[in-house]
């Protein structure tokens, strides 16, 4: 008996705590990926980043544009990798900072696929200004375990299962 | 969550290079969930880790005065993911140093092989724009410099235990 | 040896490649660092890097950056470098092309003026130093 299919999955193995994505805007699937992500005062790191300068850490809104690539892959092969690795990250440049109460408006475009390489533009933007760019190339995974241990299927079961219960329904563009 | 990226120092070298490590546990807030039933360690955190090695390496090197901020990544590669049970072993030199911003380049190994490749890029926040405020309470970068090893491995250039500086 | 115009015109070319993620073919002898290939203030601290490392060169701030004399007030008179501060500025920088820039010599302007072929002269009278 497959994960997925027992009753009432905890949800501790569903919800990424790590998220950097509160809400999904605009999906093209495997082509584009709008989200949003607002910085709340109440986060806990602020304390150390900075002590007397609260900001998003740069590499959090890295994340962020890491985040928003990987679901624009997932979406777009309706959830066939059980994994998506993060392989290189290019010209990342921070612009600004981001401070509490303030909201990001996160896009991912694809620019090419060569066999399981994918690669895509990304950015972060607030108002007029753009906080983080980068150029990510991420590779459709295995994990490697063995036939027997059916950890593919059930990985990529649970990540479906995340989408859904974390983003609901997505705007959706038609696919171009 | 704290935003302590290192768990220790094992090398520090004054304006030259440190070393530390970064233990990779199943508990982790940013590991739960992170990729279910297969967990790892975001890859984006392994450049923080790099970054705050790199960025004391910089930070000290001015006696701690200047505000070293990651303005940059030229290029961070990735060979293998972090798992919970790894220890990730980061080791960062200085390339460059600037009136205005630094550059380091920086490798992780887990197990004896190469993990991640990282080039970083510091600017120093420029006081026109950002005041002359200190990013950090007196004490506080101290504390966090205790609490990852930093002054029982840290010697300056001669390799004589480095002094705690006055703007910690 | 002495690399050629043409050698150095392909590692600048790399440089500005590598620090502000553009392609190659966007970077042509004429076109502007700033307007044409979007480098910001903390672009120009990359590119200075990626120059030292790919000549072995030592590139100072003020060789690439004026802004001493762009905010002298004997060489600036409502906005705009005098004819003083335009010969200042040859002395300081005998590579650039200031033809442009003297038409309108507006100081805000000054930092969209650098081109390609501008860094690549730079270069050059640096190795040839």
């Amino acid at each position: 008996m497959s994960l997925a299919t027992s009753t009432g999955v905890p949800p501790v193995l569903i919800e990424m705590r790590y998220r950097q994505l509160d809400e999904i805007t605009e999906l093209e699937p495997g082509r584009r990926l709008v989200a949003l992500r607002t910085l709340r005062s109440e986060e806990d790191y602020l304390r150390d980043h900075f002590p007397r300068f609260p900001v998003m850490p740069g590499v959090m809104m890295l994340e962020a544009l890491h985040q928003a690539a990987v679901w624009m892959i997932r979406t777009g092969e309706d959830f066939a990798s059980p994994v998506v690795v993060l392989e290189e990250a290019k010209n990342v440049k921070f612009g600004d900072f981001l401070s509490p109460g303030e909201t990001l408006e996160i896009t991912a475009e694809l620019i090419k696929e060569e066999g399981d390489r994918v690669t895509v533009k990304t950015r972060a933007r607030k108002a007029d200004r753009i906080t983080v760019s980068a150029r990510l190339v991420l590779r459709k995974a295995k994990t490697g375990h063995a036939e027997r241990m059916r950890t593919d299927q059930d990985v990529c079961a649970l990540v479906r299962q995340q989408f859904n219960d974390t983003f609901g329904d997505v705007p959706m563009v038609e696919r171009s | 969550m704290r935003w302590l990226w290192l768990d220790r120092f094992t090398e520090f070298q004054s304006g030259s290079h440190a070393t530390g490590v970064k233990n990779v546990a199943l508990d982790e807030e940013a590991l739960d969930g992170y990729c279910p039933a297969y967990t790892f360690l975001p890859p984006t955190l392994i450049i923080e880790g790099i970054a705050q090695l790199g960025g004391v390496l910089v930070s000290e090197h001015f006696d701690f005065e200047k505000r070293v901020v990651l303005a940059k990544v030229g290029k961070a590669v990735y060979h293998a993911l972090g798992r919970p049970g790894d220890q990730l072993r980061y080791a960062v030199r200085i390339d460059s140093l600037q009136e205005n911003g630094a550059f380091c380049s920086a490798t992780s190994h887990c197990d004896g092989a190469l993990q991640a490749e990282v080039d970083l890029m510091f600017a120093f926040l420029d006081p026109s724009r950002f005041g002359e405020e200190s990013l950090f309470n007196p004490g506080d970068l101290l504390g966090m410099l205790r609490l990852m090893n930093f002054f029982e491995v840290a010697v300056d250039a001669e390799g004589r235990p480095l002094a705690i500086s006055e703007n910690l | 040896m002495a690399p050629t115009s043409d050698e150095v015109f392909q590692k600048v070319q790399e440089a500005l490649v590598d620090a502000l993620g553009v392609d190659d073919d966007e970077v042509t002898p004429e076109a502007t660092l700033v307007g044409d290939l979007g480098a910001e203030s903390i672009d120009f601290l990359d590119i200075v890097f990626k120059l030292e490392k790919a000549f072995d060169i030592q590139i100072p701030r003020e060789e690439l950056s004026p802004e001493d004399i762009l905010t002298n007030s004997q060489y600036v008179e409502d906005g705009k470098v005098t004819a003083e501060g335009l010969v200042e500025l040859k002395k300081r920088m005998p590579w650039a092309n200031l033809e442009e820039f003297e038409k309108n010599p507006r100081v805000q302007d000054f930092g969209n003026l650098l081109t390609v072929q501008d860094m690549v002269r730079y270069v050059e009278s640096k190795l040839a130093a």
